[in-house]
C-alpha cells in the first residue's frame, strides 16, 4: 500500500512510499516501527499517523484498504 | 463554503461571491491574511510554501467553519485558504461570516482566524536568506485560540 508524508516528512522521505502491509493489517505502532527502520524520523512522538484523513491513535488497526499518512505537528494556516 | 486555493486568491472576488449568495442578513465581516515578508525574528522571508494534505486539509477547514456556525448566531461562513507557493505580501487566507446582526459576524470572523492559525491542516515552510525552515504555531497563536475555550469569553 501507499504511505503518504506531508510537511518536512514529505521533504525528507518523499510524498509517498510503497509498503507491504500484512493482509490482516497491523496497528499504527507496528507500522510506525516497521517504517522507522528505514526512516528513523518517523519514530518521533510528535509525528502522528492519519487513517482516512483522521489522526489515529497508536493502537488503531491499519488495513490495506485505508489511506495512511504520517504528519508532523500542524503549522496552522 | 470552504475552498483550498492552489492559485491566486482574490479577496474582492471572494467577498462579492459571498455576498451574492446571501439573503436577508444584515452584516458581513471578512478578514484577509497576507503572507508576511518577515519571520518571527524580523528576518526577511522571500517566499512561503504551504503544504496541504488533499482531503484532510479541506476537512479541517470545514470542521472550523462548522464549529463557528454552532457557536455564533451566524448564517454563512466562507473560507478560502491558499496552498502551494505564496509570495510575500500576497493574500493567503480569506475568512468571512454573515449574520443578521454585526456582533455575531465580528466575533465569528475573529474565532475563525484564531482556529485557522492553529487547527488548519497545513505545514508551512519559510524561505529565508539562510535557508528554508518549517514552522509551527507560536505561543501567541495558541493563546489566541485558548481564549475561546472559556465558557464566557467576556
Amino acid at each position: 500500500m501507499k504511505i503518504l508524508f506531508f510537511g518536512r516528512l514529505g521533504e525528507t522521505i518523499g510524498r509517498e512510499i510503497e509498503h507491504e502491509l500484512p493482509p490482516q493489517g497491523c496497528t499504527v505502532a507496528e507500522l510506525r516501527a516497521a517504517l522507522a527502520k528505514t526512516h528513523g524520523v518517523l519514530a518521533a512522538e510528535s509525528v502522528r499517523a492519519c487513517i482516512d484523513h483522521e489522526i489515529a491513535p497508536e493502537t488503531a488497526l491499519v488495513l490495506p484498504r485505508h489511506e495512511v499518512a504520517f504528519i508532523p505537528p500542524l503549522s496552522g494556516g | 463554503m470552504v475552498r483550498l486555493e492552489p492559485d491566486e486568491l482574490r479577496p474582492a472576488e471572494e467577498l462579492e461571491l459571498f455576498i451574492a449568495g446571501l439573503g436577508g442578513e444584515g452584516a458581513v465581516v471578512s478578514f484577509v491574511g497576507l503572507a508576511r515578508p518577515a519571520d518571527a525574528a524580523g528576518g526577511p522571508v522571500t517566499g512561503l510554501f504551504l503544504d496541504a494534505y488533499p482531503g484532510m486539509t479541506e476537512k479541517s477547514l470545514a470542521a472550523i467553519a462548522a464549529d463557528a456556525a454552532a457557536r455564533f448566531p451566524i448564517s454563512e461562513v466562507h473560507i478560502v485558504h491558499r496552498c502551494g507557493e505564496v509570495a510575500p505580501g500576497a493574500p493567503i487566507v480569506f475568512a468571512a461570516a454573515a449574520a443578521r446582526h454585526r456582533r455575531a459576524a465580528f466575533e465569528a470572523a475573529d474565532y475563525l482566524m484564531d482556529r485557522l492559525k492553529t487547527d488548519a491542516a497545513f505545514w508551512k515552510r519559510e524561505q529565508r536568506l539562510d535557508g528554508a525552515a518549517w514552522i509551527e504555531p507560536s505561543d501567541a497563536d495558541r493563546a489566541d485560540r485558548a481564549r475561546w475555550n472559556k465558557k464566557c469569553p467576556e
